[in-house]
């Protein structure tokens, strides 16, 4: 691009360019004024500053439903789909945000779908019969491999090239691209793969030592859990840096933690728990809007859908049954709920909260959470980048970020310029309330400046295609797995019933994984339907494998 | 030495500061060592595509020829500072123009290789005898251990600086020839310096320096002429005269001329040849034609040179033509460039064709219009957004779009030349439950040209072709159904995977084939 095009640029103004929605690469003296966008509303926080003032508000009306399942999220969306799949009918599920889908949601951005946090779902074994039948009620299986795996249709999957990495001036296929290693690294890496099929040996009666669900696995490992990633890594004379970096990656990819505040039995979890009877690791299911298609589709399988904007404000168990007092946050009134039996389908913290006379509400406290913050790019046209070409995840060596994952890889749009980026940055800090206070202090601009300077390097030109930026803060976006929790207590209190009150999240089983969500609201639903005396066959058998 | 001033040994006022400076010189050299092999990496990356073994050898090689050069620095025993000084200059040359010399070499399949390698060992090399020549060169001023020390130091955060510098401001800003001219530019002054430094140690410093302007003022002359160069390398990859070179969002539209003749290449891949293309679109478009039953509408996707459309145009059955071209900018070719539009017939503004841009895969998922005859004209399958237009998805949804009697014929590579990929089209054609017929032709441009002719059923060989061909007759047409014995995969060989958008796996096979 000449100089003579940018300083007739500047003659005609600058903001004419962006009145016209061209895209103008080269106009390098854009700065960031043209980019729009806004900082996503948080209902969580809303909640929270509502509920303080309105807790004690009376009810105006009543209404009785023989299960009410609170709280959209996966897990909840997960206990209606295996009540409604039982027959049982008067289920109804309530959900705080406007709509469905907990940390799932998927969203738009200049006409194109994009995710807004969990965006896939490793193709489930079909000994993972809750996941399977879930799939199958949404047409997505098409049989099952010899080694145990279910199939689904090709164009569902992560399209190749999945994964680049940016560390030395160029992208680079994969995340562990052999140019650049040490001696060392190698050895590690060699290493690291010993340790992983030694520590994933199964049991003699066949169980695996990291399954999914977790609950299954073999108590074999279970000491891990005594040490953090780091101390297993340091232990195991895993020194590389490389090596390292990629260990703590997953952590922060999987669990928003580091490496060093992470369940050492958690991160070989990560590796480990996918494989299939061959020792393959799973393609994972995806879509533009990532796990937002799967909240639509169990949504459309509830015989009535998930009321929206109610915020259960206090749950009380009773010998006849449960009350459950929840806020509409647009009317600001409040109504009383009467249920035969309630899943609390919330995380920990908020049942801490709302549930009356809680007997483990000690056991509640010890969940910790990592907080995220997503961020959606639109862009005219893709940056220039070096080296191998655009993938679906695209990596940063050097950043406290994820980087970002193409909305648009799955898409057959190559004559439309344009796409979205989705950014994901998960705030390890270890004083999470304190980084949470500062996270709600930040401003859309403070977002915007630091998602450009992360991504500026690897993509020179880029603020000049950006065109809008959407930002999204998650004060509690995934439960911890810190040492000691994952096969501690806590969480095994936690999910006992409380009267007719049963508890489904992913944090009761330490990991925010959506198998691991959907597990323990099927488990609770289950539960409601052996209280309820219904006779079906279990979707959480454990099946030889 | 007892004194707590190493430099004690000598006058301080005449020694300290070209020592210092003299580690100056250390971070000067040690960054542009580092940023030749950045330099060669790049272009290797840029050249190799996403080789990743080709990272490894670069940087592997770099590091042994820096070991060599260490090793051969012994052999200097006279006049080091002179020595030091000519090993600058030479490095300035070497590594100054090594980004253009390997560019240049890319044109040839014979020295592409020797030339990147060769370069990486001379550069390396050079750089290799540059630190320790110095350490000897600085030994009589320092203990040992202090030199060491300090020598390592400057080199490692000379290290640390360009590799900062190289991907964050020299790339973005300069450009790889530019880059590694600059770097020659600093290690020429580097080597000026040197002989200011140490003016009495050393033996010849008026035609050092005269030497070390005339390596600054070529470096320079490069640096001012890198852009012309650039392109003056582009032009030497065709054989024929360049006369349009264009780039559109997608891919690099060059026309070449040979004598009457005139060439079509995309992003360096040739197109068609207009001397022989005719064998190529009769072979490409008439079997689907004669083997579809009632051949009236009539889809090509990709093609949007309008060729394979004159083909179609030629039988009156055909009452219309959709053309789907992702890119405008070859199908404004076909329309607006005078040598093309004659060539093609003007085949475009018939009014039975109408033109569509779009990515034919999400196409094909939009519409539900059925087709009696569908040819599949694409680039071959060098890149990821190619590749996923050869996969088992995308022609199950091209087996939605035709006609139950309908055919399709799809460009499949060299059966010769790529056997592999060859049939991996072939196999995948059959896993999305086609009917396959292989065959091919000779097109004297591209060599053994293979071809798939795919139904939804069974169907014979087919014999019919239109009067006006000049290279098909129905006897011949037959004979192309039968495959050579080279054109078939080894006995033994394992079966091509199936292509699929979450393995890409043909444009793997196709990058380890035709790579050169």
């Amino acid at each position: 691009m000449g100089p003579s095009r940018r300083e007739l640029l500047r003659a005609s103004g600058a903001g004419l360019a962006t009145l016209l929605g061209a895209c103008r690469p080269g106009a390098a003296a854009a700065g960031t004024g043209h980019i729009s966008g806004r900082l996503m509303p948080d209902f969580a926080s809303t909640g929270h500053r509502l509920r303080d003032g309105i807790a004690s508000a009376l009810p105006s009306s009543r209404q009785s439903a023989r299960v009410l399942v609170v709280g959209a999220g996966i897990a909840g969306l997960a206990a209606a789909w295996r009540l409604q799949r039982a027959g049982i009918d008067g289920v109804q599920v309530i959900e705080l945000a406007p709509e469905p889908g907990g940390t799932s949601i998927g969203g738009q951005v200049a006409e194109l779908r994009v995710p807004w946090g969990a965006h896939y779902l490793p193709v489930p074994r079909t000994s993972q019969r809750h996941l399977v039948a879930q799939l199958e009620d949404l047409g997505l299986v098409q049989g099952t491999s010899p080694t145990g795996r279910v199939q689904v249709p090709d164009e569902h999957l992560v399209r190749a090239p999945a994964e680049r990495i940016y560390e030395l001036g160029y992208w680079e296929e994969g995340l562990w691209p052999p140019a650049g290693d040490t001696a060392q690294d190698r050895l590690d890496r060699e290493r690291l793969n010993r340790l992983l099929t030694a520590a994933g040996q199964r049991s003699p009666d066949g169980r695996r030592p990291f399954d999914q669900p977790l609950a299954q696995s073999s108590p074999d490992q279970r000491s891990l859990d005594g040490m953090s990633g780091a101390d297993w890594a340091a232990a195991n004379g895993l020194d590389s840096e490389r090596v390292r970096w990629y260990l703590d990656y997953a952590t922060r990819d999987d669990f928003g933690a580091s490496l060093e505040t992470t369940s050492a039995y958690a991160l070989l979890h990560y590796f480990l728990s996918r494989e299939d009877s061959a020792g393959e690791t799973a393609d994972f299911l995806t879509w533009p809007e990532g796990n937002g298609r799967l909240v639509e589709g169990m949504t459309a399988l509830l015989p009535s859908p998930p009321q929206t904007g109610q915020m259960a404000l206090r749950v009380v168990p009773g010998a006849d049954g449960t009350e459950v007092h929840a806020l509409d946050v647009q009317s600001g009134t409040v109504r009383a709920w009467s249920a035969e039996r309630v899943i609390l389908a919330v995380p920990q913290f908020v049942a801490a909260r709302i549930l009356a006379d809680d007997p483990h509400a000690k056991a509640r406290r010890t969940f910790r959470y990592s907080p995220w913050v997503v961020a959606n790019l639109h862009l005219c046209e893709p940056p220039p980048s070096r080296g191998f070409p655009a993938a679906w995840d695209s990596v940063l060596r050097h950043s406290p970020s994820l980087g970002y994952v193409d909305a648009t890889h799955q898409l057959d749009r190559d004559h439309a310029r344009d796409t979205v980026w989705t950014w994901y940055l998960p705030i390890t800090d270890l004083d999470e309330a304190a980084a949470r206070a500062e996270l709600m202090g930040t401003t859309w601009e403070d977002w915007r400046n630091l998602v450009l300077a992360d991504l500026a390097p690897s993509h020179p030109g880029l603020a000049e295609r950006v065109t809008h930026i959407d930002v999204r803060r998650w004060g509690h976006a995934m439960v911890k797995p810190v040492p000691g929790f994952v096969w501690g207590q806590s969480r095994q209190v936690a999910a006992r019933p409380v009267g007719g009150v049963h508890f489904a999240h992913s944090d009761l089983s330490a990991m925010a994984l959506y198998e691991e969500a959907h597990w323990q609201g099927v488990r609770a639903a289950e539960e409601v339907l052996a209280a309820l005396g219904s006779t079906q066959e279990s979707l959480l058998d454990d099946v030889p494998r | 030495m007892t004194d707590a001033s190493p430099e004690a040994a000598t006058d301080p006022a005449e020694r300290v500061t070209p020592l210092r400076l003299a580690f100056l010189a250390v971070f000067f050299i040690s960054a542009c060592g580092l940023g030749y092999q950045l330099v060669a990496g790049s272009v290797s990356s840029y050249l190799l595509g996403d080789s990743v073994t080709q990272f490894s050898i670069t940087i592997g090689l770099y590091l042994s020829a820096l070991g060599l050069g260490s090793y051969l620095s012994r052999f200097l025993e006279k006049d080091l500072v002179d020595r030091f000084v000519s090993i600058e200059l030479a490095v300035a040359i070497a590594g100054g123009f090594s980004a253009l010399a390997i560019q240049a070499a890319h044109t040839s399949d014979t020295w592409f290789r020797p030339a990147l390698y060769g370069n990486i060992l001379v550069v390396g090399t050079l750089v290799g005898i540059e630190i320790p020549l110095l350490i000897r060169i600085l030994e009589e001023r320092l203990e040992l251990k202090e030199l060491l020390a300090r020598v390592l130091a400057w080199d490692y955060v000379g290290a640390l600086a360009v590799a900062l510098a190289f991907p964050l401001a020299m790339l973005p800003h300069l450009g790889l020839a530019r880059s590694s001219l600059a770097l020659g530019v600093i290690n020429a002054a580097v080597g000026l310096w040197t002989i200011q430094l140490f003016e009495g140690r050393i033996r010849r410093p008026v035609r050092l320096r005269l030497e070390a302007c005339v390596v600054l003022l070529i470096l320079a002359a490069g640096y001012s002429q890198a852009a012309r160069m650039t392109r003056a390398i582009e032009h030497q990859a065709y054989a024929g005269e360049v006369v349009l070179a264009e780039t559109s969002p997608y891919q690099r539209l060059v026309v070449t001329r040979t004598g009457p003749d005139f060439q079509l290449f995309l992003s360096g891949a040739l197109q068609f040849n207009s001397a022989d293309e005719y064998r190529y679109h009769e072979a490409l478009v008439h079997p689907a034609v004669a083997a579809a039953m009632e051949p009236r509408r009539a889809l090509v996707l990709g093609g949007g040179d309008g060729l394979a459309v004159r083909e179609l145009l030629r039988h009156d059955s055909i009452e219309a033509i959709t053309l789907v071209d992702l890119d405008a900018a070859v199908t404004g070719l076909a329309t607006g460039y005078p040598p093309l539009v004659e060539l093609n017939g003007d085949s475009l503004a018939d009014p039975r064709v109408t033109t569509v841009h779009a990515d034919a895969m999400g196409w094909l998922e939009e519409g539900t219009e059925r087709f009696d005859v569908i040819v599949v004209d694409f680039p071959d399958p060098h890149s990821f957004s190619i590749g996923k237009l050869y996969t088992q998805t995308f022609y199950e949804r091209l087996a939605r779009r035709l006609a139950p009697d309908g055919a399709v014929a799809i460009q499949s590579t060299s059966p010769r030349l790529a056997p592999r990929t060859y049939w991996c089209i072939v196999r995948t054609l059959e896993a999305a439950g086609f009917f396959v017929r292989p065959y091919r032709c000779a097109v004297p441009s591209f060599g053994e040209w293979g071809f798939t002719l795919a139904a939804p059923r069974e169907f014979p060989v087919p014999s019919d072709v239109p009067a006006a061909c000049r290279f098909l007759t129905p006897e011949f047409l037959e004979t192309l159904f039968v495959l050579p014995e080279d054109a078939h995969l080894p006995a033994g060989a394992p079966e091509p995977e199936i292509n699929k958008l979450s393995t890409q796996s043909l444009v793997r096979l196709y990058g380890a084939e035709v790579a050169r």
